[in-house]
């Protein structure tokens, strides 16, 4: 009796041995790069064989490394290599400002007299005629700016190289972003190539003050990060944590900014996103313009922004482009799709299931009817429907738009018809989950989107469980938990709570560019953005008008409007 | 990793985790306001009669000296939390004992609440769930918002503040047609002692605003504050009266004193063209939001003044044992919701005034003495 050991209990011990070997054995300590050796603070050698065989090896001989080994123009004294990588370089800039310019204008300006010693001067300060040149003696440099899509040009006898940036790759053209699309608006968006991003930036924001630090994140990749922000308007403080929350980062890769965006964030068990992303350089200069930090990833056209509020999920960069009135409706509708998406189905839930004297009667008896016959309770008949909608959201997102489409209309209309028909859902909750799927759509920020349909699951079960108490008390602890979260230290709800009046102007309604007089809080070094008194209006009626209509009536004044009239 | 921006007054009160005068302001209205509309009308109503609106206002009055005296003795003792300033006052044991009397009230107080809650839940909507559902959810929320504190708890009502303002104004216009104001016509019938004694239950109520003296060092400016404190009491005092005079109006004072949960009975008698009617689930929800949050304020005052009546450095440890603590004395402390009532509304204005001016006067009377005689003893040498 009880020899044999329960198989949960073997499990169990082999479990906790293995905990244990893996205590004694401490810290499990970070793997090693594989058999790249460790270059730092090596140097090159003296001997130009000897160089360019150093770093084949190094990169492995690749069959896309280019090695073109050749004699500088004046005479065969200078032996010469260029180094570069297949693909990431511009060949025709190597060819004319390199190659041409070494092997055949050196010849036609020869210098007096050449020393070998003077050879590399010679070669940098008069022949090589491209632009952007640097010098490194150190073999980690080189191997860095090759991989980089630069030409290393390596002399013989000299243990420097001259570093020329011969960068360009296939890469895709400025386009219009999908996400973020917009009816007024640039239809420029970000793209995978870090320099053009940054360059995006510098064409919107034109101001000395603009500044870009670089970082090289990720062990392997090296992926090139950028943090931009506003010198004398985004706080030094701001700054500096970011900075120090970039520094922190070990990875081996980065491939998207969200891996950045896992990292830097305050509360990671939070559902809602806090930092902002956006394809959009009009959407990421004017963050930046209010005194936020941006983060530009290689590799992706996404930006970070950060700090943010759940204020600036919901503003869309449109907003800022039509005229203020329809933007207070559509901030206030937004607002309104915020909690109809997240509540919208526990309350059906609730009211079916506890509260149905809350419907007026006519309703209740259409619904009753409506539910007639139906095998389930209000809440599997939600989640069968949810989850549907889930599953024909994520099948269509992927699909080319000409499946996607008529994947989208027999998933919607013959599915949900025939499942009404067939009595497995009520007509009444198709409508309710349908309200709710196009309310989430309204949501600009796809993050906060993604964060209500998962808060949507348990606002079901609890309305499900305890009706109307459930709701209230899951709305209770969401609240708590949205107040008490922070995004770079600055509180999430804000500016609502808690309240900032300043910040208010651009939040369900946003007033007139003219009005909006300062910055958000965000940015208290400086903050006031528009000066007094800037209200146009209709010019000022001129005296002379005004006294020519009094005397003669208003068809002697020929220019016709209020505008004065030339005397001569 | 918070940051620290100093600079300006504006972020410094966002960034340091204290509240502003205009969170104070809303807390005060949040206590005062979100428990005492269920049962004080009617409890009012059987006292005083069509007159039940006026102890409202009358009950503001022993709260006037309690917010100086509580913002007093932040001033007396500027930075020091209530245990340590006690113990300094009162001397090591009787310090301590002082504090566990504190405790025992806002523990008591919390309790109350939530079985008040769940009872109203239970016995209005869903009669078939066990109260300890009700009783356990509610702590646990409570719990969550403690955990969170004050910060979060003072954010949570500036979200919380628009909407039940709109609500109640929508009930005022959804119900203006109904009142008669015949019906609380003569004023003043009662004579002036039975007022005096019947506005103590309104002010045992807006008193609960003595757990401020836990929170006296996360004032924005240790010192100020009796303004918005005590315009945050006023304020629900109007509120409550405006709302007494609805429900007098509407329901008149023999039915009113006979109701177990008048604030419900005023929300079911909305009724707005053929559609709108029957909404109190609605506003019950809302509302009992404001009342989950006030069970957040009162047992983070619990957990703050257990933790530095301990000596702790953390008060997170102590969220869930008090939790226990609450749950056990929400459902055991009274039989029933009648019981309840009634000593809520006989001998605890005594007891609760008893606690809530009583003591705080002594201690700044005797904190203002010994700091004279400190001041003459440096005199004199």
């Amino acid at each position: 009796m009880g020899k044999r050991p329960v198989p949960l209990q073997v499990f169990m011990k082999k479990l906790m041995d293995r905990k244990k070997s893996e205590a004694e054995a401490g810290d499990i300590p970070p793997s090693p790069p594989v058999d790249t050796p460790d270059l730092a603070g090596e140097a090159l050698g003296i001997p130009l064989k000897e160089n360019v065989s150093r770093i084949k090896s190094i990169l492995g001989d690749p069959g896309d490394l280019i090695v073109r080994e050749f004699w500088i123009g004046w005479g065969k004294q200078v032996r010469a290599a260029l180094i570069n990588i297949d693909g990431l370089i511009d060949k025709n800039f190597a060819a004319d400002n390199i190659l041409k310019s070494l092997m055949l204008e050196a010849r036609m300006t020869p210098p007096q007299e050449v020393s070998p010693q003077d050879a590399y001067e010679e070669v940098k300060d008069r022949a090589l005629s491209a632009g952007e040149v640097k010098e490194s003696r150190e073999i980690n440099t080189v191997i860095d700016a090759i991989l980089s899509g630069d030409s290393v040009l390596l002399l013989d006898g000299f243990d420097q190289a001259i570093i020329i940036s011969t960068k360009g790759w296939p890469k895709r053209s400025v386009g219009e972003p999908d996400t973020d699309k917009v009816v007024r608006g640039p239809r420029e968006g970000f793209t995978e190539t870090l320099r053009d991003n940054t360059a995006l930036m510098r064409r919107k924001i034109r101001s000395p003050r603009l500044r870009m630090e670089a970082f090289k994140l990720g062990e392997v990749t090296q992926t090139d990060v950028v943090m931009v922000y506003l010198a004398g308007v985004c706080p030094q403080e701001l700054v500096a944590e970011v900075r120090t929350r970039l520094k922190r980062i070990r990875i081996d890769a980065i491939l998207e900014s969200g891996y950045i965006e896992d990292f830097i964030e305050d509360s990671p068990y939070s559902p809602f996103p806090q930092i902002f992303h956006s394809e959009r350089p009009d959407s990421v200069a004017g963050d930046v313009l209010e005194g936020r930090v941006a983060i530009l990833v290689d590799g992706t056209p996404f930006a970070l922004t950060m700090p943010i509020s759940i204020n600036s999920l919901m503003q869309a960069p449109e907003d800022y482009y039509e005229r203020p009135h329809i933007a207070v409706m559509i901030r206030s509708l937004r607002y309104a799709s915020l909690i109809i998406s997240l509540i919208l189905p526990s309350f059906y839930i609730a009211v079916i299931t506890f509260h149905q004297e809350m419907l007026p009667t006519d309703l209740i008896i259409s619904i009753a009817a409506g539910r007639e016959g139906m095998p389930f309770p209000a809440i599997v008949e939600a989640f069968i429907l949810e989850i549907a909608l889930e599953i024909l959201r994520e099948a269509s997102i992927r699909l080319p738009g000409g499946i996607g489409q008529p994947v989208s209309i027999v998933g919607a209309l013959i599915l949900g018809q025939a499942a009404v028909q067939a009595g497995i859902v009520s007509p009444a909750m198709v409508i309710i989950v349908a309200a709710t799927a196009i309310a989430s759509f309204t949501i600009p920020s796809f993050s906060t989107a993604i964060a209500l349909r998962l808060l949507r699951f348990p606002f079901m079960i609890l309305a499900a469980i305890m009706g109307m108490w459930g709701i209230v008390w899951g709305l209770t602890i969401l609240l708590i938990h949205l107040t008490s979260l922070r995004s770079f230290g600055l509180p999430y709800m804000g500016p609502f709570a808690p309240l900032q009046l300043s910040d208010m102007k651009d939040t369900f309604y946003r007033l007139h560019w003219w009005n909006m007089r300062t910055r958000p809080t965000i940015s208290y070094l400086n903050r006031t953005r528009v000066p007094k008194d800037l209200k146009p209006g209709p010019p000022p009626v001129h005296p002379d008008v005004e006294q020519n209509r009094d005397e003669d009536g208003p068809e002697k004044n020929e220019g016709g409007g209020d505008y004065p009239v030339g005397k001569d | 990793m918070r940051m620290d921006l100093k600079k300006t007054k504006g972020v410094a009160i966002i960034l340091l985790g204290r509240i502003s005068g205009r969170q104070l302001f809303l807390l005060t209205w949040l206590l005062a306001f979100a428990t005492s509309i269920i049962y004080l009308p009617a409890a009012l109503a059987v006292r005083l009669q069509q007159d039940a609106w006026i102890a409202f206002l009358l009950g503001v009055l022993p709260i006037i000296p309690m917010w100086l005296v509580i913002i007093g003795l932040g001033k007396v003792f500027p930075g020091l939390s209530a245990m340590e300033w006690s113990r300094e006052l009162l001397g090591n044991t009787r310090g301590t004992l002082l504090g566990l009397v504190f405790m025992a009230f806002f523990t008591f107080l919390a309790g109350v609440v939530v079985r008040i809650s769940g009872e109203l839940f239970s016995i209005a909507f869903m009669p078939e769930t066990p109260l300890w559902v009700f009783i356990i959810t509610a702590v646990v929320a409570g719990g969550y918002a403690a955990w969170h504190g004050l910060e979060s708890i003072a954010r949570g009502t500036e979200i919380l503040f628009p909407f039940i303002i709109l609500l109640a104004i929508f009930q005022v216009l959804a119900q203006v047609r109904n009142v008669d104001l015949k019906l609380i016509e003569p004023f003043f019938i009662s004579s002036p002692a039975r007022f005096a004694a019947a506005s103590l239950i309104p002010a045992a109520n807006y008193g609960e605003i003595v757990v401020f003296i836990l929170f006296l060092p996360s004032l924005y400016r240790p010192g100020s504050g009796t303004r918005e404190g005590l315009s945050g009491t006023i304020f629900s005092a109007v509120m409550l009266a405006i709302i007494g005079v609805f429900m007098l109006g509407i329901f008149g004072p023999a039915e009113l004193a006979r109701m177990n949960f008048s604030g419900l009975e005023l929300a079911q008698n909305v009724r707005v063209g053929r559609f709108f009617e029957r909404l109190e689930s609605l506003v019950l929800g809302i509302w009992m939001m404001a009342i989950f949050l006030k069970i957040g304020l009162l047992y983070h005052g619990v957990v703050i003044g257990l933790a530095e009546w301990l000596r702790l450095k953390n008060y997170r440890n102590l969220v869930i044992p008090v939790g226990i603590v609450l749950a056990f004395t929400a459902f055991f402390a009274v039989p029933n919701y009648l019981n309840l009532t009634r000593f809520m509304t006989t001998t605890w204005p005594f007891l609760a005034l008893g606690v809530e001016l009583g003591l705080p006067v002594l201690l700044l009377l005797l904190a203002v003495v010994k700091k004279g005689r400190k001041k003459k003893d440096g005199q004199t040498h």
